[in-house]
């Protein structure tokens, strides 16, 4: 009988960090890519599997509007990757998911495209969310063009110079995607299809990633194309090396954060596999010379990095800043103190001791990055099947014990502190777009969305030791008959209270609550940098900054295009 | 406009689940009732025909709140109130999951609700969780074994209570079953079938029930605003 969800790896000698650790939202905040990010995932396999990506179509006009379909040739299968470019209204341009024009619609689908699909896509792609595609189509994306880049870009290239450098490291992007949907929305295969019949993009958000990286090599031979049009007696292509360093830019904004909230088991999965490869380093990895020597690179090129990170919001600057500021530091005591640091454990403790949280976890994925032959064969451990189910025989006192030792964090808020309950998660009509509202000034609260996790658990404590009282230790399943209010968080406590590191711990309706450490915390797995705050509710980031080229598929690929940093 | 819609498994879910939550708020786990009747829908058994059929009863504040009672040990009546098993079937199947935990083997006699069907969308998940377990409800006996997806579906040779009987295994069943299902009305494998093509090629649904689905899950959202575009970070 099942009771229970498994630990999913078996590491038994490692030393884990601590839930109570890990699982704060102020630390999942601050987490940084690393090795087994799924962008960084997607291009080894690309390159391992050397994929052939080839245009089937490419109709476009002097100005870089029309048709486009790449065909995906992999060891699987084939696919189509179908672009609509056209010319956009800039004042219809905008980054918020409530838009409804763009300068490029996509999507990535099963198979070849033949004209009748085409037109069948060309009817319904564009509309994006008010279209309707078929299970044929695995994602459907959108992308508007960073105006003054790309423009600045064509310029450069049509009068035959290369783009200066230091104005393409502002930005960064060509394009900025402002929504990335799979998982069967709008008609399109489901997740489970997609697991089961494209093995090749049945890794978390493979599929999505793969539509960026797409987007970004488009973006990248549009600009080729236009000033090309434009003066073809005088334009150059764009170098190559610049070409690696222009990434994707992509605006998320507060609907990845419900997403993280309703998948604790995949999250705590994911946030497992991380944990799995840091204990794998700490614990059995000693620094030799060839590894001290790469750790002084990767911190010389995270120094370099976090340097040409360009945003306006003061708050990152800061944050970027010190954590520049202290990895230096970091770099000198160990440097200086190289014969103490037998271990990894001696630096990490140094650091946690005397610097942020943001360094304790720069440091982390440096370290990952130090040995990738260490952790890489987790890559395959990210998915896991997602079962919540009740375990109805349970007695009270076991779900009570499992409460007060798994769910501590929760019965410690206080919730009748006003602003404990100050925000409410709801949808908004526009587009279903979730939002946060002041629970005492703003409508809505009555329709809030099942987001505070910390507040259900408290809720069902209270009530379960006055049922214990009247009833005694009775068994799970009478007191979720009796109190069906409860039966979710129930489910939830007995299955994540089984895993090595639960739910994430925070009280997502505090006033004070910053949900764009839950948005940094998912971008982190999928590898995104370059976190450009616009508010605490969206980010501006960038996405396969630094990733190889399609034109470098079948040469020589090093897998070390962490911490992008500008071309010399 | 084409009378059908067809729906992935997971946007079919989404919107039963805001269905069921604009429904009853964060009082049920409208989660899991949303599970129940994509299982049935996917596989063949018209989950949300059902469920259509049964918004007036769900729409009802009125109605008693459900209760069981032990006749013995590893007897117990529920009393279903007059709600629908679309929201309650999941809660008697945990107490027949307990009960036969406890005791080898559980019978529930289920009064007082207004359909049956829905019983038969719990077996998959009770022998998920180690059980076997049969559903008498009116015209089917349905019968699935530890570790199967799907059950089979019998004709009712005259059973007339509305049962869920529950045992830690398909041998404990058999003792407590008293009358076997006839002849096979839906074997496991079209179910599977049915289940792999509406994950394959999505699910064929009525606009009309989309439609009156969407009308029900739309009343969670809230008006938008300029102080509610602030609430995205605007």
């Amino acid at each position: 009988m099942i009771t229970s969800a498994e630990h999913l790896i078996d590491d038994s000698d490692l030393t884990f960090r601590p839930a109570s650790m890990v699982m704060d939202l102020n630390r999942l905040g601050t987490f940084y890519p690393y090795p087994l990010s799924f962008m960084r995932n997607l291009i080894r396999r690309i390159m391992r599997e050397r994929w052939d990506i080839t245009p089937a179509i490419f109709d476009l006009n002097d100005y870089g509007y029309g048709d486009v379909v790449y065909e995906i040739t992999t060891p699987n299968g084939t696919f189509s990757y179908v672009i609509f470019s056209k010319f956009l209204d800039p004042e219809k341009r905008s980054d918020r998911v409530i838009a409804e024009d763009w300068d490029m619609t996509v999507t990535l689908c099963a198979d070849r495209v033949d004209q009748v699909r085409l037109d069948f896509l060309r009817k319904n792609v564009p509309l994006q969310e008010m279209g309707r595609v078929d299970s044929g189509c695995i994602v459907l994306s959108r992308a508007n063009k960073s105006v003054r880049n790309y423009q600045y870009v064509v310029d450069s290239l049509a009068r035959g110079e290369q783009p200066d450098l230091d104005i393409m490291a502002k930005v960064g992007y060509l394009y900025r995607t402002t929504a990335v949907y799979g998982s069967g929305k709008f008609g399109m295969a489901d997740w489970e299809k997609v697991k089961v019949k494209y093995p090749d993009f049945a890794s978390p958000f493979a599929a999505e990633m793969f539509s960026c990286y797409l987007i970004r090599h488009f973006s990248l031979a549009q600009v080729d194309w236009v000033a090309r049009h434009r003066s073809p007696d005088t334009t150059v292509p764009m170098a190559d090396k610049i070409k690696r360093y222009v990434g994707i830019g992509n605006a998320t904004g507060l609907g990845m954060a419900p997403y993280l909230i309703n998948h604790p088991l995949l999250i705590a999965n994911w946030i497992e596999v991380r944990e799995t490869a840091l204990a794998r380093i700490l614990t059995r990895m000693e620094p030799d010379t060839e590894k001290a020597g790469h750790f002084e690179c990767y911190v010389l090129k995270a120094m370099q990095h976090l340097d040409e990170i360009a945003t306006e919001n003061s708050e990152q600057n800061e944050i970027n800043a010190r954590a520049r500021s202290e990895i230096e530091q970091c770099l000198s005591w160990y440097k200086a103190n190289r014969k103490k640091v037998t271990h990894w454990p001696v630096l990490t403790d140094y650091v946690a001791e005397n610097f942020s949280v943001e360094t304790q976890e720069l440091l982390n994925a440096i370290l990952c990055e130090l040995y990738p032959e260490q952790i890489l064969d987790l890559e395959t451990r990210l998915n896991v099947t997602e079962k919540y189910e009740m375990v109805p025989h349970m007695k009270l006192s076991e779900l009570r014990r499992r409460i007060e030792t798994h769910y501590d964090w929760a019965l410690d808020c206080d919730f009748d502190n006003k602003s404990s309950l100050g925000i409410f998660w709801y949808r908004s009509e526009e587009k279903q777009e979730p939002r946060l509202g002041q629970r005492y000034e703003e409508p809505g609260a009555e329709k809030e969305m099942m987001m505070c996790i910390a507040r259900y658990v408290c809720q069902c404590y209270t009530d379960l030791k006055n049922y214990t009282a009247e009833n005694g230790d009775k068994s799970a399943a009478h007191f979720a008959f009796c109190h069906p209010e409860h039966r979710y968080i129930i489910r939830r406590i007995q299955t994540m209270s089984a895993t090595r590191y639960g739910d994430i711990r925070a009280n997502l309706l505090d006033s004070e609550v910053l949900p764009i450490h839950l948005l940094r915390c998912k971008l982190s797995f999928f590898g995104v940098g370059k976190f450009d705050p616009r508010s605490k509710m969206w980010v501006r980031n960038t996405m396969f900054q630094g990733a190889p080229l399609i034109s470098d598929i079948g040469r020589t690929f090093n897998d070390d295009w962490c911490f992008p940093i500008r071309p010399s | 406009m084409s009378v059908h819609i067809n729906l992935s498994q997971n946007e079919l879910l989404a919107l039963l689940t805001r269905s069921f939550e604009a429904l009853y708020g964060h009082e049920r786990d409208y989660y899991d009732m949303a599970r129940t009747v994509l299982w049935l829908e996917c596989c063949g058994h018209k989950g949300v025909g059902q469920m259509i059929n049964a918004i007036p009863v769900l729409e009802t504040n009125t109605l008693a709140v459900p209760n069981f009672s032990h006749s013995s040990p590893n007897h117990i009546i529920v009393d279903g109130g007059g709600h629908s098993l679309i929201s309650i079937a999941k809660a008697i199947s945990d107490l027949a999951m307990a009960c036969a935990a406890d005791n080898e083997c559980s019978h529930l006699g289920v009064l007082n609700v207004p359909d049956s069907k829905p019983l038969i969308g719990v077996l998959s998940s009770m022998a998920f969780q180690g059980f076997a377990a049969v559903a008498i409800c009116n015209s089917n006996f349905a019968m699935i074994t530890p570790g199967m997806e799907y059950p089979t579906i019998y004709v009712n040779n005259g059973i007339n209570t509305l049962s869920l009987i529950c045992a830690q295994t398909e041998e404990g069943l058999n003792e407590h079953i008293t009358g076997k299902g006839g002849n096979v009305l839906v074997n496991a494998q079209v179910q599977q079938e049915a289940y792999t093509a509406s994950r394959d090629r999505g699910v064929n649904l009525k606009r009309s029930y989309y439609d009156t689905l969407n009308l029900i899950a739309n009343r969670l959202l809230v008006k938008a605003t300029w102080a509610s575009r602030r609430g995205a970070g605007e």
